[in-house]
């Protein structure tokens, strides 16, 4: 992030990703990616410094099957 | 009718499930295609399960006041046998190997399936828009959005088809619809209600929730609803109320949050403003004391709530979308593509802002027993200019400005009807409680209702089918 206005460096970044895309369905991002960029940024801005998340993990409960 | 009035009517046999299921089925053809709700009716299970439902009350076995009542599925819920398309052509063969653990709930509570509800595609959107099962019509005025995701649950309710529809709501989906259709629609906290086969928009964000005439009737299906699920590993296995227990209990007592920033501004449409205002009067007037609350970071939710909702979604899309992006709409196509670079580390922050988020929401609820602000900022827009084309997302991106807050704290929040715009469309006003106090959001609600009379009011003039 930023995401990119060119529509073939989206495509690759993409597929360095793993995911598929074609140009034209790049091309037609146009008027999505601002949004995308924006939320980001906007999450950048908030400073958690200090901040513990009160839930870090928490381990899937599982035990051993009935005899 | 509302459910609270039609379930004591079948339980002393003053009125057939079967007459009630004919009715409905009545109604839906008097009405469809033109609204566009329904994707699928079924009309001969649910004549059966009438019959059935008959006889077992006329045996004694009645099981509860959804007994009989006719209920809608939005097509996200596996509903064993039949197809769960998700609104897409990408799942049009998907047919639904198990009941959803809410369908198996109600199907013991002994309601009825109507059908398959319509919705935004994969419920990636809030305009109700679906450029491949057709958009959903407002029933107060059908050349209006319903909002969504939720888009056709809201349009049946309101259009009186069903009595009980259920929702998902991942930003808002269903107290968006339920706001712009004038009905009731409750997003229960976080893990209350079981996801178990639901098709997933965001794991950690989607919320299934009912929607009705009114709040009692949300109690009522609550009641049927909520419980702890090991098929969902979000479900909590906190306790279960009787959630109609506290409907009575009036206003006396009760704090009242209203926020002072974000909820009100200028940029939030003065007739909806105007409307919430008048309520938040009322309910000070009827004994709730009022809390202004200053949220200045309350801000950030949409872009938490999108920037945790995106990379879910791209994940679980994923293979889909590679292989079959030719067959999603192209506006959800673009919505879920837009988010193939986002980066991990985002992600990250994305998920611990929410956490700072919610420590925020908490520590100011700690003066409140519930917040009330608006469901939506805007008034109605019109199918036309919410459509989108191919770089243009078109209008009503900002409908879940405040409804998706509380996606992002998992706090229950009910939107319920409280005035009409000049133009005759319904306003709606949010009420949104602590984690797991569904019962005083629904206190509130219910008080509300008991001091108006704007739920009770039917949309008319809606165009019949040809």
């Amino acid at each position: 992030m930023p995401t990119t206005n060119d529509p073939q460096h989206f495509v690759d970044q993409a597929k360095q990703n793993g995911l598929v895309i074609s140009v034209t369905d790049a091309e037609d991002l146009d008027g999505f990616l601002p949004a995308v960029d924006g939320a980001y940024a906007a999450i950048r801005e908030i400073d958690t410094a200090g901040f513990e998340p009160a839930a870090i993990f928490v381990p899937t409960p599982s035990k051993k099957e009935a005899d | 009718m509302s459910v609270a009035e039609i379930a004591p009517l079948i339980k002393n046999g003053e009125l057939s499930p079967v007459d009630l299921v004919q009715s409905s089925l009545a109604r839906i053809a008097q009405l469809e295609p033109a609204l566009n709700a329904f994707l699928d009716v079924w009309d001969e299970s649910a004549t059966a399960a009438a019959l059935a439902a008959e006889t077992e009350i006329s045996a004694g076995k009645y099981k509860g006041p959804l007994h009989g009542l006719p209920v809608g599925l939005k097509d996200l819920i596996d509903y064993a046998g039949t197809p769960t398309t998700g609104g897409s052509a990408v799942l049009a063969d998907n047919i639904a190997t198990t009941d959803a653990t809410v369908v198996t709930k109600l199907r013991d509570s002994g309601a009825i399936f109507m059908g398959k509800l319509n919705l935004v595609e994969f419920a990636f959107g809030t305009t109700g828009l679906n450029a491949h099962t057709g958009d959903v019509a407002n029933p107060w005025g059908t050349e209006r959005i319903t909002a969504g995701s939720s888009s056709g649950s809201a349009a049946a309710v309101a259009a009186g088809m069903i009595p009980i529809a259920l929702g998902t709501d991942t930003g808002g989906s269903v107290r968006m619809p339920a706001s712009l259709c004038g009905i009731a629609g409750l997003k229960p906290t976080y893990g209350r209600v079981s996801r178990a086969g639901v098709l997933d928009l965001s794991w950690s964000m989607d919320h299934v929730g009912p929607m009705t005439r009114t709040t009692e009737d949300c109690a009522l299906l609550m009641n049927v609803m909520a419980g702890h699920d090991p098929r969902d590993p979000a479900s909590s296995n906190a306790e279960i109320p009787d959630f109609t227990t506290d409907l009575f209990k009036g206003l006396a007592g009760l704090k009242i949050g209203v926020p002072t920033d974000y909820f009100f501004d200028d940029t939030v449409d003065s007739e909806v403003k105007a409307s919430v205002r008048t309520a938040i009067e009322l309910l000070s007037a009827n004994g709730a004391e009022i809390v202004e609350l200053s949220m200045p970071w309350v801000n950030k939710a949409r872009a938490i709530n999108f920037g945790v909702i995106l990379p879910e979604a791209v994940s679980i899309h994923e293979k889909m979308i590679s292989e079959h992006a030719d067959l999603y709409t192209p506006a959800v196509r673009s919505r879920i593509q837009s988010g193939f670079n986002v980066s991990g580390i985002d992600y990250v922050r994305a998920k611990r802002a929410r956490e700072w988020f919610n420590h925020q929401m908490a520590e100011s609820m700690k003066q409140v027993d519930v917040l009330i602000t608006p469901s939506v900022p805007i008034s109605t827009p019109t199918i036309a200019e919410c459509t989108p084309s191919p770089g243009n997302p078109g209008q009503g991106t900002e409908l879940p400005r405040f409804t998706g807050v509380f996606d992002v704290t998992g706090q229950p929040s009910h939107s319920i009807p409280c005035g009409f715009t000049e133009n005759g469309m319904p306003i709606g006003m949010m009420i949104t409680g602590h984690p797991f106090d569904e019962a005083t959001v629904l206190r509130v609600g219910h008080a509300y209702e008991q001091l108006t009379n704007w739920h009770q009011r039917p949309p008319t003039d809606i165009p019949e089918a040809n």
